[in-house]
């Protein structure tokens, strides 16, 4: 989105503005970056009984070239953090960053000579989910507050 | 078989006939064990294994252990288990020279080819003769071994 | 003339397939694996070097964090070790027993259902990965009703159990093993005779007797070769020599036949539920040995020497006696043990986990040569690894 950036705001741009939001929010496709535990309460999350895909988040992309978000599930160690790098650098802008559980926050109970203390160190955040696990229903209330923040965005003139 | 064929007090007097100059000490849980030189170490491992009064045929696990401030501070245990007997054994030895060398089983036996690239990440120890020894959890290209008690719990760097 | 080499493929550690942070890297000649090299250690966490420092009371909810789709399973195998290592094994009240073997039943057939859906999942049945969390999402509120977590529960204490079973826990759980068998049928009639299943099942992954051994390896892998090596009955432990259940061997020691097996295995697991059910007698659940069980909440409120005697528990910790020990339980995937070693103080010298993936996933190396790229997913899935489990 170039040449937008340059037109000032009118009700044609800021009518788009909202359609485009909408659409983006509301169809947010997470990348598969289960790592440890949390995984398995973000598949619980995606099943049948809580169903994330109410929220649009119908298929988790393998391929972070598919993918808006990347919700960090599970422990973030040295070793994995360049990998972890890469797959944020291959996903397209916009994109966004959900950090579950107390590990992928801060290092959770993990404070040992392998392990990152904090995801944030890496990749830049938006929502952190704290719990260990969080359970699918936190997992959805931390989703719907990245939703908002979404929504709130305007595509046009504050594109990343 | 529902239980125990052989109490570990039966199997410790058959082990001790076997291997007659080895001492069998028994851990807390009454598994014998079984503390060998590195001169003995493979040949007492392919006994236990191929006896066939005794097949111990499942190696469980193999892994290092650091006693500081002791003469040869770095040891090795494996553990092996016989369906026949219902039985555990522990086998000990310990590690010699700079950097600390044990024979390696993973020449033989392809169980403890993992296990013994685990020791060998965690401790430095250096299993002689092992097919591919590199480290197995942390990169490459690491330069300690977090597992020596004189390293710290949180690392040294960052 | 030109030569010809294979093509090196990198499948993970991002990889919805691998069931976790593992990365494999193939070597390929058009369609068929040369050779796979499993990589691991993206999840290594330093647990081992962390038990070092901690007491072995803090411990416990370091062990839910290794198989994480059994995590009450890892709790029991921990707990058990450490009261035999301790020498407190027979001390513990019979309800508890009871309560810790329905609940060690329940953690195995969540593991298996995670291993069902994900491996039927990746396979291309779908519908299964949906209805395998369906029956998980009983187990994890029987779960919750006890100790308030889902999923890393750290529910068994040294000595017995954190806290009673509420009221109408039983009967819910009796709901549970009278539904079940139902549902696994259901599992039964989407796959079992699938000509598609077979299709991707039969003959892929062959572990022979022999390569079990040679390999290390434990658990439904081994059993699914007609190795009969389950530690409940050939070391039996915690109660389990009273239970009456059929381990399930199978024949060929292909990807189909550990289907079969670890599909039995959860019926059996039913079966031994319900006679634990039946042997949760009145009682306490929490021993009364002074120097490692701490004192009812209600004497605490009211005797300071129950207060401090606390207070000295949890701060420093109880002193294990000087010693070594290993014990190892049966987890869902295979021969979970723990090797301790105290020089008589409040935190272990030594604490190797003995963890089945780890061995298990070394048989890849054995059996991914010659098959399709499309069996590599089929391998990992049979295995039934958790990387938390083999990265410590």
């Amino acid at each position: 989105m170039g040449i937008e950036q340059k037109i000032p705001d009118g009700i044609l741009t800021t009518t788009v503005d909202s359609l485009v939001n909408w659409a983006r929010t509301y169809s947010t496709w997470p990348v598969t970056f289960g790592l440890a535990c949390c995984a398995l309460e973000m598949m619980g999350a995606a099943m049948a009984h809580y169903d994330i895909s109410r929220f649009g988040m119908e298929i988790f992309r393998a391929s972070p070239r598919q993918a808006d978000l990347m919700i960090i599930a599970g422990t973030l160690t040295k070793k994995m953090a360049p990998v972890m790098r890469k797959i944020y650098d291959q996903m397209p802008n916009p994109k966004w960053v959900l950090a579950m559980g107390a590990c992928a926050s801060t290092g959770g109970i993990f404070r040992s000579y392998a392990v990152v203390q904090g995801a944030d160190l890496i990749v830049p955040v938006d929502i952190y989910v704290p719990g260990c696990p969080p359970r699918p229903e936190a997992l959805l209330y931390g989703i719907l507050q990245l939703l908002d923040k979404k929504v709130r965005t305007s595509s046009i003139k504050d594109a990343v | 078989m529902t239980g125990p064929v052989h109490t570990p007090n039966v199997l410790v007097q058959k082990l001790s006939d076997l291997f007659e100059d080895l001492t069998i000490a028994q851990d807390r849980g009454g598994i014998p064990i079984l503390v060998v030189s590195r001169e003995r170490y493979v040949s007492v491992i392919k006994t236990l294994r191929d006896d066939p009064s005794l097949e111990f045929s499942i190696l469980s696990f193999l892994c290092g252990v650091h006693y500081p401030g002791e003469a040869e501070p770095f040891e090795v245990v494996v553990q092996l288990t016989s369906l026949n007997l219902a039985a555990k054994v522990l086998v000990k030895v310990r590690a010699a020279g700079e950097p600390p060398t044990v024979p390696s089983l993973a020449a033989f036996w392809r169980a403890a080819n993992w296990h013994e690239r685990e020791a060998y990440d965690m401790f430095g120890i250096v299993f002689d003769g092992h097919p591919d020894l590199r480290r197995i959890f942390l990169e490459e290209d690491a330069d300690f071994y977090p597992l020596r008690k004189e390293y710290p719990l949180e690392g040294t760097k960052d | 003339m030109a030569g010809t080499h294979y093509m090196t493929l990198n499948m993970g550690p991002q990889h919805p397939s691998t069931h976790g942070v593992l990365r494999i890297i193939l070597e390929l000649d058009g369609e068929r694996v040369v050779s796979a090299k499993p990589v691991v250690g993206y999840l290594h966490r330093g647990i081992e070097k962390l038990a070092e420092n901690m007491t072995y009371w803090q411990i416990l909810p370091l062990t839910d964090r290794l198989d994480y789709t059994s995590c009450m399973s890892c709790n029991l195998g921990y707990i058990w070790a450490l009261e035999r290592f301790l020498g407190i094994e027979d001390r513990i009240p019979p309800r508890a027993k009871a309560i810790r073997i329905a609940m060690a039943e329940l953690s195995r057939i969540g593991g298996h259902l995670i291993w069902l859906g994900s491996h039927a999942g990746d396979i291309g049945a779908v519908t299964v990965f949906i209805y395998a969390f369906r029956e998980r999402e009983f187990i994890y509120e029987l779960f919750e009703a006890v100790c308030g977590q889902r999923m890393t529960v750290s529910y068994p204490r040294v000595g017995g159990l954190s806290q009673d079973l509420p009221r109408g826990w039983i009967e819910k759980c009796r709901e549970f093993c009278n539904f079940f068998p139902k549902k696994v049928d259901e599992y039964e009639r989407l796959l079992t005779n699938n000509r598609v299943w077979q299709a991707r099942t039969k003959g892929i992954g062959v572990l022979t007797p022999e390569d079990v051994f040679e390999w290390g390896i434990s658990g439904p892998m081994a059993r699914g070769s007609g190795v009969e090596y389950d530690l409940r009955r050939v070391l039996p432990y915690a109660g389990y020599e009273d239970y009456d259940f059929i381990i399930p061997l199978g024949s060929h020691g292909d990807t189909y036949d550990r289907y079969l097996v670890r599909i039995q295995e959860m019926r059996q697991s039913i079966r031994i539920i319900e006679q634990a059910l039946e042997r949760i007698t009145d009682g306490p659940v929490l021993a009364e040995i002074p120097h490692v069980v701490p004192p009812p909440k209600a004497e605490m409120n009211q005797r300071i020497e129950a207060l401090i005697h606390h207070f000295h528990l949890v701060v420093e910790g109880f002193d294990a006696p000087k010693g070594e020990m290993y014990f190892a339980s049966e987890a869902p995937k295979g021969e979970f043990g723990f090797y301790m070693i105290s020089d008589g103080g409040p935190k272990p010298h030594r604490m190797y986990i003995r963890v089945p993936s780890f061995s298990n996933l070394q048989s890849v190396v054995k059996m991914a040569p010659g098959r399709f790229l499309a069996d590599m997913v089929t391998l990992i899935g049979t295995i039934d690894i958790c990387l938390a489990d083999i990265d410590k």
